[in-house]
């Protein structure tokens, strides 16, 4: 259970950070705020990159933190606005445009690891947490919240009572730069380790939990953080085998379903009719998804096939590739239907003509000799020797016909003493020595073989030599 | 005067080959050196991903000859094919190379699903990091060189004839090329008896270029990254110990990084290979737990800098992993 540590506590501080501006998000209807704050710290990250920065370098994490402030300095900025726009139709915007930016700095960086690392940025992984990361994270978070729990008044005046603070006379604009700056802050080092889908999972859904069942600030905050620790610990303690932030997320849906039913139950005028009502939705559901789970179970394999994977039309026939069988018995089952020196490569069939695959050619005319046993089969191979253009393969061959008593192999071999490749040379040299025994002419290994004295030397005998059937393939 | 008429009109002559990835544009190049080669995707590129741009259409409007890797690899490329608007390169038609035709393919699943993530129905399409895989793609281009350009067939033979036993003597060694013939020595590495052939007939110390290079990596436990290299381990023995993703596309989970960092530790893994296109992040948390050498190698030509060719790009692996 040790792998949980770091990963529950990560999720910890962060229940506990965005518990806290959870409340205060949801309050003021930015609910995409977080998005746009973790994407334009992206961008920050991407301009470090671009200027030559590694990602997680101090001067990368300087940059972030500085496009991160200067769009918390807009989004408060922008609430002048509110009358004629919302503020969240900016937030979009905001998100929107750095997306957007962010690979376009990629793109003209032509960086090698160009998409990955700003995926990463918004992509953390919470199992992958570590002690580094931790203490990085705590340390931010915390003196964010040092600096909310010393004016936690005034930041709720702003965002719960805003009328009531200008009346006050208080600094609005300034409290609001405040917030969002404090906010992108936390940010920024939380969507590092558990990557941005679990943050606004965080952020909102514990909140909208504690809205719905209990009231005054202080009970929804418990709440929210209650929920958020609870989802947390049964998530990562379920995900080990599986991707932890999805399943943490999956979890909150479930608890703010439950959280649903709760609160319809209980605001409903009848209670027994409203829970028929829910009981029969999730009848519904649960039926449905049985169906849905039973139906393409009968035809496994072809429903799956077709419908994940329609072939695609740049493909020419699939029967074009070799199948990954080893070389050697493709070759067979080759010979079997092409038992001369035939190509047994595959054709292409109404596709593009047929290309040449010098390897798997010669391999399968080798193969198909090594398996000629029938007197038709080898009365073929004497044939195809005389055409065979692979000199590796012709030594092969000869040494079967000399197996099988065919004087066509004695005469390949005398032809190959004198082949252009040095190794064929030996090879039949060596197996004219093993034939010829004391009547071996002397070797001379400047000259290599004499292929005068061989050739007197075959003119006298009839026939194949004595041992050619304990001849070994070479 | 003459000479820049007979240049524009020699440029203007020339063929346009576009090829999805940098490797075929390489090869292309040799194939047909008087051509205007060009490759759509870049080395730092991810293959799989590619977002085509106008540029890329018009490229491959103008295209005489398109050449692709296929087996499920740009799964761009239809879209391109489809908004380029130019007949003639169509997958079917005189202009279009799936360049890995008849190269055997590894992992072909028995059945698909998206449950192993983005499994390739096909096989794994990463073929080109085994050279002798090559000979075959060079084969491959040339065909399709000739069906476009048939005065020239012959010429486009002859360069890829002189290009595989380039790949030859790089792979084997000149010398034992010479000796044995590259046409025996790639049967026998594809049937993996190439090993065993050479110490029965006491040639093994004669064996040069990569693999006698790479020796050293033959049973060496490696981590990578993503489940692009089957072809090189087949190749070159290296062991595998584990991918840091556990099915691609899918966060690896806490199960997977601890049944890797076990594997690591048991088998003494000291390298963790990443492709120059995926995030190094995961694999330095790794490399920090067990002291294993995190190192980056290119996914294709230009996937590094010193990988300008294939024979660089292959000469990068080897040291990268060595």
């Amino acid at each position: 259970m040790s792998w949980m540590l770091l990963p529950v506590l990560a999720c910890a501080v962060i229940v506990l950070t965005l518990g806290w501006f959870g409340l205060h998000v949801l309050q003021r209807g930015v609910i995409f705020v977080d998005l746009a704050l973790a994407q334009i710290a992206a961008l920050g990250t991407t301009w470090a990159v671009f200027l030559g920065h590694e990602p997680d370098s101090p001067a990368a994490f300087v940059l972030a933190l500085a496009f991160t402030l200067a769009g918390a300095t807009a989004f408060a900025a922008a609430r002048v606005f509110d009358r004629q726009v919302p503020q969240e139709a900016l937030i979009g915007i905001a998100y929107a445009v750095s997306a957007a930016a962010g690979i376009l700095m990629i793109h003209f960086a032509e960086d090698a690891h160009g998409g990955e690392k700003l995926e990463h940025l918004l992509v953390g992984n919470i199992v992958w947490v570590q002690f580094t990361d931790l203490a990085l994270l705590t340390a931010t978070c915390g003196a964010v919240g040092l600096l909310h729990l010393a004016f936690r008044e005034r930041f709720l005046q702003i965002s719960f009572r805003p009328a009531e603070a200008r009346a006050e006379g208080r600094r609005v604009g300034l409290w609001d730069v405040l917030f969002y700056a404090s906010f992108g802050t936390a940010l920024t080092s939380i969507v590092s380790v558990s990557g941005v889908i679990l943050v606004f999972s965080y952020l909102v859904i514990p909140a909208v939990i504690a809205r719905l069942h209990v009231d005054g600030v202080v009970g929804r905050l418990v709440a929210a953080w209650l929920v958020g620790l609870g989802v947390s610990v049964a998530g990562v303690a379920v995900s080990y085998t599986h991707p932890t932030g999805p399943v943490i997320v999956v979890f909150f849906g479930i608890a703010l379903l439950v959280a649903l039913i709760i609160a319809f139950l209980r605001e409903s005028p009848s209670p027994g009719r409203a829970a028929g009502q829910v009981l029969l939705a999730a009848a519904t559901m649960v039926g449905g998804l049985w169906l849905s789970y039973e139906l393409p179970a009968e035809h496994d394999g072809h429903g799956h096939e077709t419908h994940d994977h329609p072939a695609p039309l740049n493909q020419p026939d699939p029967g074009l590739t070799v199948s990954p069988t080893p070389p050697g018995t493709a070759a067979a089952a080759d010979a079997a239907e092409a038992p001369s020196g035939t190509s047994a490569a595959p054709e292409a069939g109404g596709a593009p003509p047929g290309t040449a695959t010098a390897l798997p050619d010669a391999a399968a005319r080798e193969a198909a000799a090594r398996a000629a046993t029938t007197p038709e089969e080898l009365t073929l191979l004497s044939e195809s020797i005389l055409t065979e253009q692979d000199s590796s393969v012709r030594l092969v061959m000869a040494v079967i016909l000399l197996r099988a008593g065919h004087r066509r192999g004695l005469d390949a071999l005398l032809t190959l003493v004198r082949d252009d490749l040095p190794f064929v040379r030996m090879e039949a040299d060596a197996l004219l020595r093993k034939l010829a025994g004391r009547r071996a002419p002397t070797w001379d290994p400047l000259a290599g073989p004499d292929t005068g004295a061989w050739a007197a030397w075959a003119e006298t005998i009839e026939g194949v030599p004595i041992g050619a059937r304990e001849l070994e393939v070479p | 005067m003459i000479l820049t008429f007979w240049f524009l009109f020699s440029r203007a002559l020339a063929l346009d080959v576009v090829c999805t990835l940098p490797y075929l544009a390489d090869t292309a190049k040799r194939v047909a050196p008087s051509a205007n080669v060009v490759s759509l995707a870049r080395g730092t590129d991810d293959p799989h991903f590619l977002s085509p741009t106008p540029a890329l259409m018009a490229q491959v409007a103008k295209a005489d000859l398109f050449v692709e890797n296929g087996l499920g690899l740009e799964l761009w490329s239809e879209r391109l094919l489809d908004s380029a608007g130019n007949p003639q390169v169509r997958p079917g038609q005189n202009g279009y190379v799936k360049a890995t035709t008849g190269v055997p393919v590894l992992e072909v699943p028995a059945d698909v699903s998206r449950a192993r993530g983005d499994l390739h129905a096909e096989g794994n399409p990463h073929v080109w990091t085994d050279p002798l895989n090559m000979k075959i793609v060079a084969d491959n281009i040339a065909t399709g060189l000739g069906r476009v350009d048939p005065s020239n067939a012959a010429v486009y033979t002859q360069n890829a004839a002189a290009y595989k036993k380039k790949i030859d003597e790089a792979l084997f060694g000149a010398d034992l090329v010479g000796y044995m013939g590259g046409d025996l020595l790639s049967r026998l590495a594809a049937a993996g008896t190439l090993d065993t052939t050479l110490a029965k007939k006491r040639l093994t110390a004669r064996l040069g270029g990569w693999l006698a290079k790479g020796a050293p990596l033959k049973g060496k436990p490696v981590v990578f990254y993503h489940q692009s290299w089957p072809y090189f381990i087949a190749r070159f023995g290296v062991k595998v110990v584990g991918y840091v993703e556990d099915r691609p596309g899918i966060p690896p989970t806490a199960a997977h990084r601890d049944q890797l960092l076990g594997l690591m530790s048991a088998q003494g893994a000291s390298v963790i290979a990443v492709t120059n296109y995926n995030n190094d992040r995961v694999p330095r948390l790794l490399g920090e737990a067990t002291g294993a050498k995190v190192v980056t190698v290119p996914g294709d030509v230009g996937g590094v800098s010193g990988a300008t060719d294939y024979f660089s790009f292959i000469d990068g692996i080897i040291a990268a992993l060595l």
